[in-house]
């Protein structure tokens, strides 16, 4: 097959062995890769209703087909799990190098069953599989790990995808780490992988996928490149100077932007730290380079030293929008020394930094509205805005020291473990929220608590870019089901393919389903296209339903959706209806509004889910 | 219009945040007939500035009026303040 090794590696880690498949054409052209073919594999494979650190329990490192294949902006892997912090379907993407040097390996994907007696990285050099020993690698944080396994190896290029302490402590936060600064964040995969005892999956390797169509690829690239230089030039120009953080300032002004644990609005922060901790500024302070993902012509990384301050780092990665929001404007910080410092430590310890810095709202609000008391936090001032207290409570977090041993487990987890502060939780299903405003872009509501990994900005759906619409088109739900799924169905194939996130910007409509006709050679009409998207958003869905899921298992807090509505700023009165933009989008899938389960007809005219079928109308 | 024939105008406060988009469009108070939209008082800081904004690069920027969110045919009715802001694109 072209664009694919061809070869899925299924390890298990308690008998340390493993089998290799063949990647079968079907599946291969119905899932394409990523986030799909990782939930079609993890559907099949893992049993229902499996504890998420048990044994049998898998998680899949899943390259997108574009991963090496020549595509520009095609260079993400997926990692698939269930979440141990919402109980169900979990995929979180990184960027990097790691996707394309996994097939390099050669492998399409790795999945882990099994839990290892010692701690153990598993090392693939050029399609051998080996288990090598790393009880003295536990314990390290992610980028002396790296460094370590690097020197071991003596290979300074290997590709290296490793939990941190956070993952070593099972914390529902637990990212999965790769080329030290780039992260598969969400939703606590690195946990799944510490419960194994898997410290790293470390890749090497000469295997060459070869597109199909060479020509055509390095035509499509052509187009990508003039449609840099052409519409989306000043939104390039942002990203490839700036990176996600350019657009920080103007996202609070216009409401895009959380403040104050969801409360607040840019009237309750100063310009100064309005204006402070956007990349623009924060590069004049700290960048000393920039860097791209693999295939990458916007290089929206960088790095940057902090040489001076309480916190001086030597190197680090420059933060990225949700970071600088979670740890600037939702706790009213515009201090960039803290906001760079708490970055480099949830990178370090390995945990994500959407949910450590909503966790630290949360217990900022709990405690300045006296829910907590300074003593039961461990003698933390943590009034709004004190970034010496942030950093304080974040270290904490990462290192899982005193209450932060209890924060670890997330906003959710601690407000039970302490029975209070569930007022002051935002979150959708259990996970903390990112930093786009529903209130802004109403569609975002449906995909935070439907999707079927929720919580999540970059998945599909009305999109953030529905905030721009004028407030008649966007405040109106009547009719909102059509562009919903249209929006899933584009984002779905996307991730798939392994292209980035910022493709939607980055990449002119519609032109993946060109790339991945290029690099496979198969051809997608419309419909199949149109099919592929609902195909993988539906098993990602079915392997929640499978764990017993239903509509009324998801929520969502009602603070975002605006009850109540704020009372001032650019969203003042808003409050969104959630539930008919998700009738909506039932409606339009063909699917049962009560909860939420694919009626039979739904799935034949997508095709490829018979195991779905089976499980939910075999007895029916 | 008043009686002798001249426009009344107003003042207003314009700040950017979209300089990848503006260039080196200045903060400042600007001068529009009363009755004028986003789009007239645009045009009169694209003037006052040498800077002409390509209409394809148009559909990044969003503008609040006082605070409140507004669109290229928004009028401009007793209104102080306009931002005038990138597009969120994500991230």
């Amino acid at each position: 097959m072209f664009g694919y090794v061809g070869k899925l590696l299924f390890v298990d880690l308690t008998n340390r062995t493993f089998e290799v498949r063949d990647l079968d054409e079907k599946t291969a052209k119905d899932y394409v890769g990523g986030l799909s073919l990782g939930a079609k594999i993890l559907y099949d494979e893992m049993p229902a209703k499996t504890p998420v650190f048990a044994p049998e329990s898998m998680i899949g490192f899943v390259t997108g087909v574009a991963n090496g294949a020549g595509p520009f902006m095609g260079g993400r892997y997926t990692v698939v799990s269930k979440s141990p912090v919402t109980g169900g379907f979990n995929d979180a993407s990184s960027g990097g190098t790691f996707g394309p040097l996994m097939k390099r390996a050669g492998y399409d994907a790795v999945f882990f069953k099994g839990i290892s007696e010692k701690p153990v990285y598993v090392f693939i050099d050029d399609g051998k599989v080996e288990f090598r020993e790393a009880t003295h690698l536990w314990g390290k944080t992610t980028i002396e790990l790296e460094k370590a396994i690097k020197e071991e190896l003596g290979d300074p290029k290997v590709g290296i995808a490793s939990i941190g302490p956070g993952g070593e402590n099972l914390s529902n936060m637990a990212a999965i780490m790769n080329d030290e600064h780039r992260a598969a964040g969400r939703g606590g995969s690195g946990a799944v992988m510490g419960s194994k005892k898997l410290k790293a999956l470390v890749v090497r390797g000469n295997h060459r996928v070869q597109a199909h169509d060479k020509d055509a690829v390095v035509a499509l690239n052509k187009e990508v490149a003039e449609w840099h230089k052409g519409p989306v030039a000043p939104v390039y120009e942002m990203f490839t100077n700036h990176g996600t953080g350019g657009a920080y300032d103007s996202s609070i002004i216009n409401g895009d932007t959380s403040v104050k644990n969801w409360l607040g609005t840019a009237n309750d922060l100063t310009e100064e730290q309005i204006k402070k901790p956007t990349s623009q500024e924060q590069d004049k302070l700290f960048k000393i380079k920039k860097y791209s993902c693999h295939a990458c012509p916007v290089g929206c990384g960088a790095i940057y030293s902090v040489k001076d301050g309480k916190w001086p780092i030597e190197e680090t990665g420059r933060p990225e929008y949700e970071t600088d929001a979670m740890f600037g404007s939702m706790v009213l910080n515009g201090d960039v020394y803290a906001i760079n410092q708490c970055n480099f430590l949830c990178n370090e310890y390995g945990l994500d930094t959407i949910s450590v810095g909503a966790t630290v709202a949360w217990l900022m609000e709990c405690y300045n509205n006296g829910i907590f008391t300074k003593e039961e936090i461990d003698g933390v001032d943590l009034t709004w805005g004190n970034a010496d207290a942030i950093v304080a409570m974040t270290e904490k977090i990462c290192k899982g020291e005193g209450i932060g041993k209890i924060l670890q487990a997330g906003s959710v987890a601690a407000a039970k473990h302490f029975n209070k502060g569930f007022e002051a939780l935002v979150h959708a299903s259990g996970i903390e929220i990112p930093q786009h405003d529903p209130r802004w872009s109403p569609g975002l509501a449906r995909t935070y608590q439907y999707d079927p990994t929720p919580g999540r900005h970059v998945k599909g759906g009305l999109s953030i870019h529905y905030g721009h619409q004028p407030p008649e088109v966007r405040y109106d739900y009547t009719n909102t089901g059509e562009r919903d799924v249209n929006g899933v169905v584009y984002t779905e194939a996307l991730y798939a393919a392994g292209f980035c996130t910022m493709s939607d910007f980055g990449l002119p409509p519609e032109i993946h389903i060109k790339f991945l006709t290029a690099v496979t050679g198969f051809e997608y009409t419309p419909e199949e296209a149109r099919n592929l998207g609902i195909r993988s958003y539906t098993i990602r869905h079915a392997f929640n339903l499978r764990e017993g899921l239903r509509r009324k298992d998801f929520t969502i807090s009602d603070r975002i959706i605006g009850v109540p509505p704020l009372k001032e700023g650019p969203t003042a009165g808003v409050t969104v209806d959630a539930k008919m933009i998700a009738d909506n989008f039932f409606k339009e899938l063909g699917w049962n509004l009560e909860d939420a389960v694919p009626t039979k007809e739904s799935l034949e005219r997508v095709g490829g889910l018979e195991n779905v079928i089976k499980d939910l109308y075999a007895n029916a | 219009m008043l009686k002798n024939g001249k426009v009344n105008t107003v003042k207003i406060q314009v700040y950017f945040v979209c300089q990848e988009v503006v260039g080196d469009m200045k903060d400042g108070i600007y001068e529009v007939a009363e009755g004028s939209t986003i789009r007239d008082l645009f045009s009169v800081c694209e003037k006052e500035n040498n800077i002409f904004i390509k209409d394809e690069y148009r559909r990044w920027l969003v503008f609040l009026a006082d605070g409140k969110q507004a669109q290229w045919d928004t009028v401009l009715h007793k209104v102080n303040t306009v931002h005038i802001i990138r597009a969120a694109v994500g991230g």
